[in-house]
């Protein structure tokens, strides 16, 4: 089974959007990936795993220029939203996931231990940031993007799932595994019911 | 002209605080003060979505270091 190979494939959104998630459903797919789980290895914030290369710190690389996009073309790697400020001409597939901002902002401070104090501040600040990058990702003439909602995929996840499906550009892939991934267990830090 | 509407709720305690504050105004109905309110939160969201600004990306960065995704 296989993607694109002339095309970096990408799962972004926000830290704390569901990427993880989405990384789960397209491995449980069949669909080609890049990741490391010995860096940064699952734990209570993602019980299945990151599913992340350089241990979640690919964004230093990114802005370093010391990452080479080449050596992962035709299959997907996770590089959360405010690196894609930093990616080079070239030919993408991204997907990207977005989530209630106040479920974000409760698992962010869960998984830093913080209870911030500030969170009108960084609610604003990164509501800018999604809304910037998505922007940004959504003009770039490189780039196909497939915007998914996080708490949509667990609402209503063959609709969801589908779309995605339907955006590898290949039956091959297994929808049924991806379906199966999503539990509504690990959902935690609801608002939206 | 036809609007299409879809009903959307708030807070009781919103919804009485929200109908105070019109009572001394010109706004009709707690739906108008709603709309407009966010409509024109919207247009500057819109209008503040092209940049962050070097202190907004100073924040960001800060918290992705305590988050682990950057050093």
């Amino acid at each position: 089974m296989s993607l694109n190979n002339n095309t970096n494939y990408i799962v972004s959104g926000v830290e704390r959007s569901g990427t993880s998630m989405l990384m789960q459903i397209l491995h449980a797919g069949g669909v080609p990936m890049a990741f490391d789980n010995s860096t940064r290895p699952p734990d209570e914030n993602n019980p299945r795993g990151y599913f992340e290369l350089e241990g979640g710190k690919i964004i230093n690389k990114l802005m370093e220029e010391t990452f080479s996009l080449e050596d992962f073309k035709g299959q997907f790697i996770k590089i959360t939203a405010y690196g894609l400020k930093f990616l080079s001409p070239g030919q993408y597939r991204v997907i990207y996931s977005e989530r209630d901002i106040e479920e974000i902002l409760d698992s962010m401070e869960k998984m830093a231990h913080i209870e911030d104090t500030y969170r009108s501040d960084t609610r604003e600040v990164f509501i800018k940031l999604n809304t910037m990058i998505k922007d940004l990702i959504l003009n770039r003439d490189d780039m196909d993007i497939l915007l998914v909602n996080y708490n949509q995929i667990l609402k209503n996840p063959k609709d969801s799932i589908q779309k995605i499906h339907d955006f590898l550009n290949s039956a091959e892939f297994d929808l049924e595994g991806m379906l199966s991934c999503v539990d509504q267990k690990l959902y935690r830090k609801r608002r939206i019911l | 002209m036809d609007k299409d509407y879809t009903p959307v709720e708030i807070p009781t305690d919103l919804y009485k605080q929200i109908e105070e504050k019109i009572s001394h105004s010109d706004v009709s109905s707690v739906a108008d003060f709603i709309t407009t309110l966010l409509k024109e939160k919207l247009s500057d969201d819109q209008s503040e979505g092209g940049s962050l600004s070097s202190n907004d990306e100073e924040k960001v960065k800060e918290r992705l270091k305590a988050l682990g995704y950057m050093d």
